[in-house]
């Protein structure tokens, strides 16, 4: 579950978000849809708690904005998986070392078990060939596709991608959408594509303003 | 791939990745553990050779003549409780070795009864092989009965524990110094490195790594470093050895291997603390942003 309780955020004079309440059930999935600049980045790093809320209070299952010691941190973040908007991934890695550190910082060191959950994250967006191959011998999609693996290969409770279609061009959506639909957790999608929003399906929220509200409604704050 | 193999891997990831970096760092860490390592060698040999003379430190215990045999018995009694080995030397043995000595006993014919004292030869335990032991020992048994004197050679045995001295104190003090200059270079390194991976550290973090994931391979870094270092100091003095062995009437012995173990241990340990340095540095730069 997360929920917001009359979140703000401000950089210096620009807020990126006013007021915002907002609740995301256990296992629902949602899709966050706006502008860039809009302050859908802001909204999930939040929720990842890499930001803090200027006011209100961020709430991820059992984990408060209000009470983050380094402990809880670590634990909220080893129950999220995360597709970064700039992907992130480390570079003087191969695939296979990229997406097995989201199970090694969850204490899985098993090689077999390792391996083998790899692989499969890895089949399962399409790169299950290419685990050997370090990220800067992809193209952007292909890096992209990775980035949706490691997010997804310690099955996490709540997962958190930020524009995950973004740098496909060629490559077909589908596979990252399905691949992300198939998660067991809680999804939230943040998107400025109303087709990716539409495809992945789910509840649907724009972001403009530093408002949040379901996409058709005409609330000008957030959404209970 | 198991825990241990991925932080040597993370370890190794991390020397690769910054080469010239890392290249500079072994070789001034090399550098400065030459001069340990040609002292600990030139320890090793000195002390080889104190022991070698101390082996033939000897106190001399000389008797009182026409002393009972009850009195005698008593003195090596005693010395028998500080000595690893007694010879009793009669005054007849006395002078059939002084007579030897001489070339003749025509010096000794000249004497009209044998001056010679009977003595007991000590050597002893090596717990008493100091000035200070030999020193407090000769004044407790000059003190018994039948005792007529005892000599021990106190002066050099002084300037030898002198010398021991010296160079122990002078050990401490190039190991202090050379103590920080390599955590100097580590920690500057290993600092470097973190700089350099911050965003690599913080993808971790933001992941689910905790603290010590992140820093335990920069440890690793750091100790694998020195202790590489350490390791080729050793190969260089070596070569040094040998090739003074060509040179010198006396060939130098070279460090004993729990010697060496404990010198590239030692290395490592420092190139942690210098990492753990590293790391406190780039913590108290980031809470100062």
């Amino acid at each position: 579950m997360i929920r917001f309780a009359g979140v703000s955020k401000r950089f210096g004079t620009k807020e990126a978000l006013a007021g915002v309440s907002w609740e995301v059930p256990a296992g629902e999935r949602v899709v966050v849809l706006g502008a860039s600049g809009s302050g859908k980045t802001t909204l999930l790093r939040l929720i990842t708690m890499e930001l803090l809320p200027t006011a209100g209070v961020v709430q991820v299952g059992d984990f408060s904005s209000q009470r983050l010691s380094g402990g809880k941190r670590i634990r909220l973040r080893r129950s999220l998986g995360i597709v970064f908007e700039d992907l992130r991934l480390i570079p003087d890695r191969n695939v296979n070392d990229n997406v097995a550190l989201a199970l090694q910082v969850r204490g899985t060191w098993d090689r077999k078990t390792v391996s083998e959950r790899v692989h499969a994250a890895l089949a399962r967006v399409g790169m299950g060939d290419r685990g050997h191959d370090p990220p800067s011998a992809m193209s952007a999609g292909e890096r992209q596709r990775v980035a949706v693996a490691r997010a997804l290969v310690a099955s996490p409770a709540i997962v958190v991608a930020d524009e995950p279609t973004r740098h496909l061009s060629s490559e077909p959506v589908d596979v990252i959408l399905d691949a992300l639909r198939e998660a067991q957790g809680t999804v939230v999608l943040a998107t400025n594509d109303e087709s990716v929003a539409r495809a992945f399906g789910g509840k649907v929220y724009r972001l403009a303003n530093g408002h949040l509200e379901p996409a058709g409604a005409s609330a000008a704050t957030g959404v209970a | 791939m198991g825990r241990i193999s991925y932080l040597l891997r993370e370890a190794w990831r991390g020397l690769w990745h910054h080469r010239a970096l890392t290249f500079t760092a072994f070789l001034a860490l090399v550098g400065a553990l030459l001069v340990p390592c040609v002292f600990l060698v030139v320890f090793v040999n000195a002390l080889s050779a104190v022991h070698t003379l101390g082996d033939r430190r000897e106190m001399v215990v000389f008797l009182r003549d026409g002393i009972p045999d009850s009195t005698r018995q008593n003195i090596e009694h005693r010395l028998g409780l500080v000595a690893r080995e007694i010879k009793y030397v009669s005054k007849d043995q006395a002078w059939e070795e002084m007579a030897q000595e001489l070339g003749g006993d025509e010096l000794l014919r000249a004497v009209n009864e044998n001056p010679l004292p009977a003595s007991y030869r000590v050597k002893l335990q090596p717990e008493y092989l100091h000035y200070s032991a030999m020193d407090s020992l000769s004044q407790t048994i000059s003190l018994a009965s039948g005792v007529e004197e005892v000599q021990y050679g106190g002066q050099w045995i002084r300037r030898l524990d002198e010398f021991l001295q010296t160079l122990r104190t002078t050990g401490i003090g190039i190991a202090a110094i050379i103590g920080a200059v390599v955590l100097f270079v580590v920690a500057n390194a290993i600092r470097l490195t973190v700089v350099a991976r911050r965003d690599i550290h913080r993808v971790m973090v933001l992941l689910g790594a905790s603290r010590r994931f992140v820093r335990l391979p920069l440890f690793f870094e750091g100790a694998l470093v020195s202790a590489l270092a350490a390791g080729a100091a050793l190969g260089i003095t070596y070569l040094i050895v040998l090739g003074l062995a060509n040179r010198l009437v006396v060939l130098p012995s070279f460090l004993p291997w729990r010697w060496m173990l404990a010198f590239v241990g030692a290395a490592a340990v420092l190139g942690m603390l210098g990492s753990t340095l590293a790391l406190a540095r780039v913590g108290r730069e980031d809470r100062s942003r």
